[in-house]
């Protein structure tokens, strides 16, 4: 097995076409100004942002918080030392791509920058109060009969993200609605062919291989690209996102004053896992883990330190995987036959034949060894290191 | 995403001695309320920067200093509150805030103003409790696998008395790698620059507005 090979194209590999792997300010500066003022306008998506820019860019919002006129080019230049002149140009440039510096002509003839009033008024509400509340109280709907803790609220966001990717990987019994299966299609993660179900291509096998925070966002991405389509406001749905984003984890939230299109949006969500509301017509829902840490990015206990590998490979092809977790074998029973299943393991052979029906629905040579490599068993990667 | 950073964790230490708050108001000067808003206003602004960054609240008075955040609850457990936020702030800024003001004035109104008073407030104490909970925090993170940098910020009021012990916290500070940044808000004090290494300027102006260094 090339397994320095492996390692080494790692990097390469995310950058395929066939991914769209973008982060939260690329998918903002493709949005029209008018879409990016309205979407300033609620006070998460201002923090949200915020929270994503660069150090030195924050170090400049925070300066012209509280500055209603604009300032001098010239002034802000002085604000860093010269050997950081790469650091501040790359700040002003983020900050200009993203609309919250307009140029303006400070009286005086100089040109001048002055922060975004939309973006600095939210801002300032939610860092300093004033203004409404970002979502109603749950305290006239009384405590909560049914109330969920923080551990089965993870295991339930994890069991219904996990539907959707045994969907992916064609598991007998997994089923999802047809918006969920049109999205994978549209993200080019699996694709029809006349009749048949669809199946994984290539693209989805990659994802697959993704941890779930990155995971969840690339699905997310193609959701937002696409509502429009729906019929939904793209600027209210990313707001709620961020509301979401930074909710507190184990606590209610009430569903009182949402539109049409948020309430569609939430039991979409309610569907991936990223929120849990006990029935259709509850009144109040509980944000998961995985929708607090989607903005973020920061990935909470998914760490590659805790990360336990299941696969070992021999050298006569044969693949013992230590696992019970349906996703995982099936995953393995991609591209090899599987032989022996025992309760906590399971043996399979990599034979030509497997590999050839791997390889004909878009899976290639280098993703397979990948995807062993990644997983592989903890010990085996310790013994390596010695 | 944005750039991965490790956790950081403040500790603001801020100087409620009633006696020389009492004095400056007398003088007409900007009183305790308006030097405690400006420090939320920092606090909120930098908790916001970043998920990963943590904020403790001390206040110190001429005999005891205490944490307004996280507060104790009278069973001695550590308390982070959780509440609704009633208008457009962060839900957890909104808790912070309530939090500190509301200990902040329990822990006024038990002070007994006698006519023997020592008027030095125990920042010494205040900076020890800080270091301790900076390395409690540090050993927690660490069997996590994490990393935490800690700062103090010292909002210091009126002169300092207690010499040795001072010192003593200034060099464990120092072992310990925690940055000690002080603003002074009376006269200058040339032990609490000894304290600080070298005086750091505040990087958010929004805190120079009352309060004169």
């Amino acid at each position: 097995m090339s397994s320095s090979n492996a390692v080494g194209n790692r990097g390469s590999t995310l950058q395929k076409p066939g991914l769209d792997y973008r982060d939260l300010h690329g998918f903002l500066q493709s949005l029209q100004a008018e879409q990016l003022n309205r979407l300033f306008g609620h006070p998460a998506t201002s923090l949200a942002v915020f929270r994503e820019l660069p150090p030195l860019a924050q170090n400049y919002i925070m300066r012209l918080l509280f500055l209603e006129q604009p300032i001098a080019q010239a002034a802000v230049s002085t604000w860093v030392q010269n050997d950081s002149r790469r650091e501040h140009t790359d700040a002003v440039r983020v900050l200009c791509d993203l609309r919250l510096w307009q140029d303006n002509i400070i009286p005086g003839g100089l040109p001048g920058y002055i922060l975004n009033p939309v973006f600095r008024e939210k801002l300032g509400t939610a860092l300093l109060g004033g203004g409404q509340a970002w979502s109603d109280d749950t305290r006239d709907l009384g405590p909560d009969r049914h109330a969920r803790d923080v551990a089965s609220l993870d295991t339930y966001a994890m069991e219904r993200w996990e539907v959707v990717l045994h969907f992916m990987v064609g598991s007998p019994g997994s089923e999802v609605s047809t918006d969920v299966a049109e999205l994978l299609e549209g993200a080019g993660l699996m694709s029809r062919e006349g009749d048949l179900p669809p199946s994984i291509t290539s693209a989805g096998f990659q994802f697959l291989l993704l941890d779930t925070s990155s995971q969840l966002w690339l699905f997310m991405l193609q959701y937002l690209r696409s509502a429009e389509t729906r019929g939904m406001d793209l600027v209210e749905i990313l707001s709620f996102l961020f509301q979401l984003s930074f909710s507190t984890l184990g606590k209610d939230y009430s569903v009182e004053g949402m539109s049409d299109t948020l309430l569609a949006f939430l039991q979409h969500l309610r569907e991936l896992g990223l929120v849990f509301q006990r029935k259709r017509k509850s009144r109040r829902y509980y944000p998961t883990r995985l929708v607090i840490n989607l903005a973020s990015g920061v990935a909470h206990g998914n760490s590659t330190a805790g990360h336990h590998g299941f696969i070992v490979v021999e050298t006569n092809h044969r693949v013992y995987a230590y696992t019970d977790s349906e996703l995982q074998l099936a995953l393995v029973a991609l591209f090899c036959e599987m032989l022996y299943r025992f309760p906590n393991m399971a043996v399979a052979q990599i034979t030509r034949e497997s590999v050839q029906q791997a390889v004909s629905s878009g899976i290639s040579a280098q993703q397979v060894c990948l995807l062993s490599l990644h997983h592989v068993f903890l010990f085996i990667l310790l013994s390596l290191s010695l | 995403m944005a750039v991965e950073e490790d956790s950081s964790m403040l500790v603001v230490i801020l100087d409620v001695n009633p006696v020389w708050w009492g004095r400056r108001r007398l003088r007409g000067e900007p009183s305790l309320s308006h030097c405690l808003d400006s420090a939320l206003v920092f606090a909120n602004c930098y908790l916001a920067s970043s998920r990963r960054r943590h904020l403790a609240f001390l206040a110190c008075g001429q005999r005891e200093s205490r944490f307004l955040y996280p507060a104790r609850t009278v069973s001695g457990q550590e308390q982070h509150a959780v509440q609704e936020s009633r208008d457009g702030r962060l839900e957890l800024l909104s808790a912070f805030d309530d939090t500190v003001v509301r200990e902040a004035v329990a822990m006024l109104t038990r002070v007994q103003v006698t006519s023997d008073m020592a008027t030095g407030s125990l920042t010494a104490g205040a900076l020890a409790k800080a270091l301790c909970y900076i390395n409690r925090m540090c050993k927690q993170d660490k069997a996590h696998g994490g990393e935490l940098k800690a700062r103090i910020l010292l909002l210091a009021a009126c002169e300092e008395a207690q010499y040795m012990n001072l010192m003593n916290v200034a060099f464990t500070a120092e072992k310990q790698d925690v940055c000690v940044d002080v603003c002074v808000l009376g006269s200058e004090s040339s032990l609490l620059q000894q304290v600080s290494g070298r005086f750091k300027r505040l990087v958010f102006s929004c805190l120079s507005a009352d309060v004169s260094l």
